[in-house]
């Protein structure tokens, strides 16, 4: 397992991101299917609790990395439920790291969505239903980052506790 | 998916006996909730007591449950707990939904 390399003496204070991309030494291996996200959200959430994270902040957390996770199982598996997803997470430096790397369709465009405010000034008919996950996503991450490398999606985020 | 409707006066009130409506759920939620509320009384009001989560899907689910309600029928929400309540205020749903803190709804708001 890669080991963190310190700054060096003298610089300001670097993003956690920046500093040690690397080395996220917790990891849970799970099959794209919804009752699998509520698993490894169970286990994120013992592990936060094990680090004394505030009910509050794992609430964050949980909300962050469901929206992703659903965002894997729906539309890069395309609710196959067979796709092979790694999430690979660890507090540092106060703040919650992740990186979720899936082998499914890459994000349209080749770009994370926008980040938009849900319009709600419409008829209550035509209240919408969808599109609240990536707002929620960039609303309580510090860093949220995607990259597409030989076949597989990773996206990188960070959420300050 | 367990809900559970009671009715007080002219209002049914629909408890959630779940801790999560998240993605695993969403659909049967939505089908559940107008199950119970077709031919129902006017006013239908979720009891959120029991859960602690909610997800986009699930915030889709209960907005997708009060249009079926259709123009005649509103549908409220009560006792959100605390992370629930923050996902409806930074989505600004809880600018179109009625939000109770308790279930005392008996009198029209």
């Amino acid at each position: 397992m890669k080991h963190a390399s310190r700054p060096p003496i003298g610089k300001a204070k670097i993003p956690v991101s920046i500093a040690d991309p690397g080395c996220l030494n917790r990891q849970i291996n799970l099959i794209s299917t919804a009752e699998n996200v509520r698993m490894a959200l169970g286990k994120i959430c013992q592990d936060l609790i094990a680090s004394g994270v505030s009910e509050d902040k794992r609430k964050t957390v949980e909300m962050v990395m469901a929206e992703l996770l659903n965002n894997v199982v729906k539309h890069a598996y395309q609710e196959t439920a067979s796709g092979q997803i790694l999430i690979c997470f660890a507090c540092k430096n106060g703040h919650f790291c992740a990186r979720v790397s899936d082998r499914g369709l890459k994000m349209p465009g080749g770009v994370l969505p926008v980040q938009k405010t849900p319009n709600l000034e419409v008829q209550p008919v035509d209240l919408p239903e969808n599109g609240f996950g990536w707002y929620l996503i960039h609303s309580l991450t510090h860093v949220v980052r995607y990259t597409r490398k030989r076949g597989e999606n990773q996206v990188y985020l960070e959420i300050p506790l | 998916m367990k809900l559970d409707m009671t009715h007080a006066g002219d209002v049914g009130i629909i408890a959630v006996n779940e801790t999560r409506i998240d993605a695993a759920v969403a659909v049967q939620f939505k089908d559940g909730v107008r199950e119970l509320s077709i031919n129902g009384p006017p006013r239908i009001v979720l009891d959120m007591a029991k859960v602690d989560f909610i997800d986009s899907s699930g915030l889709g689910a209960i907005v997708a449950a009060m249009k079926l309600q259709g123009g005649t029928r509103r549908l409220e929400l009560a006792r959100l707990s605390p992370a629930v309540g923050k996902v409806f205020r930074m989505t600004r749903m809880d600018t179109i939904f009625a939000i109770h803190d308790s279930l005392d709804v008996s009198s029209s708001s």
